[in-house]
């Protein structure tokens, strides 16, 4: 597994190009051993552009479709800034973790911060959108990773890190060129 | 594609219909830009106001959301909006939300001014 911390745009921009080329294979050479990635983002907004260029080659590369990869980055990208804005409350000298894991038929991410744990209740179904919720614009980034992932889960740990696993399946993506 | 921007400007054909053209990420860096343009216009009884979402990007949750609390109170107030140009990627993020009637589509500019101007 690999750690980016230091100059994300550049690593990224450069890890595009190696997916671009095909040439991103990370531990996992062959069809069998899953690709771990990890990348180690700061607790900014500003950082999030990138991190969405990584998710969408990434799940273009996994053979998603174009809707399933809008589905994805949205979600990859509610799920970051869940953690900037909530479990760090806009504290930019903090950090978490992106986890990318190809594996058989799934693509999953996980999120991975030491700040103030979620409410799981969030994690619930919220049911449709009426107009209070309307009117107040808000609590929607969590309906949005519900819907657009096919399983999401949460947890928290002894040592105080939360990790929210999000996890695409690739059943039904064109076959990879 | 990565800027965010809001352009208004008004047609008067025949009311006052605000036309706003988006481009770039509605994220997070977006959202104050938008907010900023619609709060120009809020005041406004009787509001019309088209969105055109043509070269639009990526839309997070809050513009969602501000698109959501923006049209409930222009329609509260007696006002109406159209929207116009919906990439396809996020006619699917709205789809998963269900607000795509809330949000009420036209497929021209022309049809979405005629339906405006009623």
């Amino acid at each position: 597994m690999e750690t980016w911390n230091q100059n994300l745009d550049e690593l990224i921009a450069l890890r595009l190009r190696a997916y671009r080329k095909g040439r991103l294979a990370g531990s996992g050479d062959s069809d069998t051993e899953p690709s771990l990635y990890a990348l180690d983002m700061p607790a900014r907004t500003d950082a999030l552009l990138p991190l969405s260029g990584f998710v969408i080659a990434a799940a273009r590369r996994a053979g998603l479709s174009p809707r399933d990869t809008a589905f994805v980055e949205v979600a990859i990208y509610e799920a970051c800034l869940n953690v900037i804005e909530h479990a760090y409350r806009f504290d930019a000298s903090r950090r978490f973790r992106v986890d990318l894991i190809e594996e058989g038929d799934q693509l999953t991410f996980r999120v991975i911060d030491s700040g103030l744990a979620l409410d799981p209740s969030v994690l619930g179904d919220p049911g449709e959108i009426d107009g209070n919720t309307r009117r107040a614009g808000r609590g929607l980034g969590f309906r949005i990773i519900r819907r657009a992932m096919d399983s999401v889960s949460y947890e928290t740990g002894g040592s105080g890190e939360n990790c929210l696993t999000l996890c695409k399946s690739l059943r039904e993506a064109p076959i990879r060129g | 594609m990565s800027t965010f921007t809001a352009k208004m400007e008004t047609r008067k054909s025949p009311r006052p219909i605000r036309v706003v053209t988006l481009s770039g990420r509605l994220d997070a860096a977006g959202l104050p830009v938008l907010q900023e343009c619609l709060n120009s216009i809020r005041p406004e009884k009787d509001l019309r106001v088209l969105f055109d979402l043509n070269e639009l990007g990526f839309v997070g949750s809050a513009g969602i959301g501000l698109f959501l609390s923006f049209v409930e109170e222009v329609r509260e107030a007696g006002g109406d909006a159209r929207f116009i140009n919906i990439p396809e990627s996020i006619l699917s993020i709205l789809s998963l939300l269900n607000v795509l009637e809330f949000l009420t589509r036209s497929e021209s500019a022309q049809e979405a001014i005629e339906e405006l101007s009623v």
